[in-house]
């Protein structure tokens, strides 16, 4: 669905003459296929799961407060119960007495639901290698969006959270359960930003030192 | 009969009003019923208690701690019952009703004050009340001049 | 060291009571690096000799500050100590004399029980209940000697050396259906294990998880309730959510490799964290850092003690009701991060100092960010006083609630502002100053109600403390070297590494294979964030710790909720909890 905003000032007006009524019908009405006004509701007002374990929840909260505002993105209100909210961002270390605790709160998340795995240690255990530690939350939930760091920064966090609404943008799921099948489509497996920025990453060669502010 | 459709014809925009609310009501059911996936997973159906399965059930038999409010609600309660029988009526009444709702109010103003400095209306808890009773002065830093205010 | 001779004076007149004493009870006498006297009793005796101390001694101890053990199993240098497989250690600090004393019983295979002392020191219930769920020694008498730190359906005992360290060492983890019934049926509460009735004479309890997913309970602690309607007949913390391992992971890196995972112990703490080991590891390789290394420290120490309070502030007035606080309380603590990455690299988690001084020198420029923050933040605090200490309704949630005296706060092990609110003025920074700290002018606060409010006011001030602390620092900043010369060092100085072959391979071989620190034991504290926060390391004259104890304050703090909470009802304890102050990664470790 595409839609664009103009400023007023710099809008030109219909005048007689022109193609007035094209641009009426343009600049007044939104033409979309319902798949597509309904992906855009979802990935534009995801509410997240009030869910941490451990430092990486402190930059969460620090990405919902007023210097970052995870709130700009549609994640406005944290809801304290699994089944009001929409995304449940796994926030620290996935720890082995508190596996089966995640894996009900997930159980108990509605549909449409989706998952963010931030940090090293919900990511793969981390620097964690240690008995009591599960060794990342895929291990048991199935995840849509890592973000690394340890932990990442609350800016890490929000582009992980854009990635989830382009990924949602573009996935379809089934009308009804009396007519389709329960799959849900997504048209390409979402690409790494590792492999996408390595062209610019190697083509810098200007790097800060740190011994000036 | 005439006055049976005359009743009708009063009764119609009611009828109408009723008939589209339930439509409105039974689409909405219908398409939530009907749309979306199905999932059934085990955990769904238990109740959420911060992730861990409950202890006992929810029907026990609950201490009527707050038995006092809810008494003292049920007397005001009538109270105001009876204040709107009044009110309905008040022009009829005239000076002499005034005069006698006035003297009931003031009745049952003197049953509240009389609650409120025995407190019948406090509901703290024994340590509650305890606790406080042992507090020491305003609270707060008690040894550190605002020099480091005056600083600044 | 000043504070070292201060400690050896005092308890020397100690130790040789204690000898005339108690002649056949004591097995050995040492004294290690850091001053403090360890006897080493036999099982039969302790329980005597812990009571005289407690209460009879020319110098009484009021608090347990620690007990752990030690698995000797493997450990190749222990001259002068008795034979043992596993050592059960009790560190006792007196507040009233400023001394320790480590008391030390060996137990032999496998014969590994000992009685409980926790009717002695209320607080030593959850150490031992540790001391069993880490090593598998037996308290006889203990009321109720479950595992505490692992979920109990574990098998086996972690910290002992035949455990597996690493997940990788194990099976790989699966959550299939019926494992997590099992589990979620091994983590329900169940009332009669606690010895609390269903029901009373007119009604029936209600039993509600305040459980691991709570925005209030500040990261992944549960307590169970005991409810009457809306008051709290009892409760039951239930910690080992946050369980990361980070003393067996000590086992597991070099001595220089372990400072990240010291960062992550308290991770609001950051770098401060990081000073007690270094500090630990100085003592035991004899290295004395350079005067700039100490102001460097203790300014960003200062710093992370400001962050962590305004976190702690913000998430009191949220917790107790107001929602905006907490936001302008995080753009502050934005700004510190700023200063912070700037000077070390990263915003939570630095790892920046390092063993003899600190990663690098300060970047220049670096007094400017902070003059604006020294100048910026009294008349913001000014504003949250009006904002949250004095608004009416704060008060009187939080005044009168969750009250324990002084002896109450020794008994359970209570230190840093949860004392200090209790009328004690004890700060370890002017007890037994270290890092350089006895040259900086500023005061302790204390309050004297000891409840919620007065908890916070106490942090409150400490931040303007703070404030005072770094003003001078950045006044007086020495130049000077960043690390110490002392080839201990590691990484020594990148300057002389490049010139001279010796260091070379000295940087080489102390970075991947780890330093090599002599054999020995030492204990070092600090007044951490949250409270009193040290480090014992034991070292085999390896690369690496043979044991790391970390005593985090957290851990005392969480034990003593029921006790403070009892008979109030549910909007209480949120405020009580709100007031604590702790970080669930500080108290599982």
């Amino acid at each position: 669905m595409s839609w664009q905003l103009e400023r007023a000032d710099e809008a030109k007006s219909p005048t007689p003459g022109s193609s007035a009524f094209d641009d009426y019908i343009r600049r007044n009405v939104m033409m979309t296929r319902l798949e597509d006004m309904v992906a855009w509701g979802r990935k534009n007002s995801l509410w997240p799961f009030n869910f941490g374990l451990s430092c990486c929840y402190v930059e969460m909260a620090t990405a919902l407060t007023s210097r970052h505002d995870l709130a700009r993105f549609g994640s406005e209100v944290i809801r304290g119960s699994p089944r009001q909210a929409d995304m449940i961002v796994i926030a620290g270390t996935v720890f082995r007495k508190m596996a089966p605790v995640v894996s009900l709160l997930y159980e108990q998340l509605l549909e449409p639901r989706w998952v963010i795995s931030m940090g090293s240690c919900a990511n793969s255990g981390g620097m964690y290698d240690i008995y009591s530690v599960v060794q990342g939350v895929d291990k048991f939930l199935p995840v849509d969006v890592y973000v690394s760091g340890c932990p990442p920064r609350p800016e890490a966090l929000l582009q992980g959270l854009i990635l989830l609404q382009e990924s949602i943008g573009r996935e379809r799921r089934p009308l009804s359960w009396v007519i389709n099948d329960q799959q849900i489509y997504r048209k390409t497996p979402d690409p790494v930003q590792r492999d996408l920025r390595r062209a610019d990453r190697i083509a810098a060669t200007e790097i800060r030192s740190p011994d000036e502010l | 009969m005439e006055s049976a459709s005359q009743t009708l014809d009063a009764l119609r925009p009611f009828l109408t009003y009723f008939a589209l609310v339930m439509l409105v009501v039974i689409t909405m059911l219908a398409l939530s019923y009907v749309l979306g996936q199905r999932h059934t997973l085990p955990a769904k159906s238990i109740p959420y208690e911060s992730g861990i399965i409950s202890t006992g059930t929810a029907h026990f038999r609950i201490s009527v701690h707050f038995y006092i409010p809810a008494i003292l609600f049920i007397i005001f309660d009538l109270e105001v019952v009876f204040l709107f029988a009044w009110a309905v009526a008040v022009r009829e009444n005239g000076w002499a009703g005034f005069v006698e709702i006035a003297i009931f109010i003031l009745l049952l103003s003197v049953a509240l004050l009389y609650l409120w400095r025995v407190g019948a209306l406090d509901w703290r808890t024994q340590t509650q009340r305890q606790q406080l009773h042992t507090l020491r002065g305003p609270g707060g830093v008690t040894n550190v001049r605002a020099s480091t205010e005056e600083e600044a | 060291m000043e504070s070292t001779t201060l400690l050896e004076m005092g308890s020397a007149d100690l130790v040789e009571e204690l000898s005339l004493r108690f002649d056949d009870e004591i097995v050995a006498v040492q004294r290690y690096c850091d001053g403090i006297p360890v006897l080493w009793l036999s099982r039969s005796g302790l329980r005597q000799v812990l009571s005289y101390l407690r209460t009879d001694a020319s110098l009484c101890f009021e608090m347990l500050f620690d007990l752990t053990a030690i698995d000797e199993r493997v450990r190749t240098n222990r001259q002068g100590q008795p034979p043992s497989d596993f050592t059960v250690t009790y560190h006792l600090m007196s507040f009233s004399e400023n001394c320790d004393i480590r008391l030390k019983v060996a137990l032999l295979q496998p014969d590994l029980s000992i009685p409980t002392i926790s009717d002695l020191w209320p607080n030593a219930n959850w150490y031992e209940r540790e001391c069993w769920d880490m090593f598998g020694i037996q308290f006889t008498g203990h009321p109720n000697l479950t595992r505490i730190m692992l979920p109990p359906t574990w098998k086996g005992h972690p910290l002992r050396k035949d455990h597996p360290a690493r997940a990788t060492e194990m099976e790989p983890y699966s959550l299939l259906q019926e494992q997590r019934e099992v589990e979620q049926e091994a983590l329900r509460f169940k009332p009669e294990e606690w010895g609390m009735r269903r029901e009373s004479a007119t009604s029936e309890f209600m039993f509600l998880n305040l459980g691991p997913n709570h925005p209030s309970v500040h990261g992944v602690f549960r307590i169970a309730l005991q409810l009457d309607g809306e008051i709290l007949i009892d409760a039951v913390p239930d910690i080992g959510y946050h369980h990361r391992g980070a003393e067996k992971m000590g086992e597991r890196q070099s001595w220089h490799t372990y400072i990240p995972y010291t960062d992550r112990v308290d991770y609001l703490g950051g770098v401060m964290n990081n000073l007690p080991y270094v500090m630990a590891l100085e003592q035991m390789a004899g290295i004395v850092v350079p005067e700039r290394v100490k102001v460097i420290r203790v300014m960003l120490c200062e710093l992370f003690r400001i962050a962590s309070h305004l976190l702690f502030y913000g998430t009191y007035a949220q917790d107790v009701g107001q929602l905006s606080p907490v936001f302008y309380m995080f753009v502050e603590r934005e700004r510190v991060f700023n200063i912070i990455e700037s000077i070390c690299g990263a915003r939570m988690h630095p790892g920046w100092f390092r063993i003899g001084g600190v990663a690098q020198d300060l970047p220049r420029g670096w007094d400017k960010a902070i003059r604006e923050l020294l100048d910026f933040m009294p008349a913001r605090l000014k504003d949250y006083d009006g904002m949250v200490l004095n608004n009416g309704i704060v008060k009187r949630r939080t005044q009168g609630v969750g009250v324990y005296t002084t002896r109450q706060a020794l008994d359970w092990g209570v230190t840093g502002a949860g004392l200090r609110a209790t009328g004690m003025e004890w700060d370890y920074r002017k007890q037994r100053p270290y890092s350089g700290y006895e040259n900086f002018d500023f005061e302790v606060p204390i309050a004297v109600n000891g409840d919620c409010y007065d908890r916070c006011a106490v942090r409150v001030e400490e931040i303007r403390q703070s404030l005072r602390i770094i003003r001078q620092c950045v006044d007086n900043m020495p130049p000077g070297p960043y690390k110490s010369e002392h080839p201990l060092t590691t990484p020594p100085l990148k300057e002389k590494s490049k010139l001279d072959i010796e260091t070379l391979i000295n940087h080489f071989l102390s970075v991947s294979w780890g330093p090599v620190i002599p054999p020995g034991e030492v204990t070092m504290c600090i007044e951490a964030t949250k409270g009193l926060n040290s480090y014992y390391l034991v070292s085999d004259g390896g690369t690496g710790s043979y044991r790391t104890r970390i005593r985090t304050p957290s851990f005392a703090h969480l034990q003593m909720i029921p006790q403070i909470s009892r008979g109030f009802m549910v909007a209480d304890l949120i405020a009580i909890i709100a007031s604590i102050d702790f970080v669930m990664a500080d108290v599982d470790r």
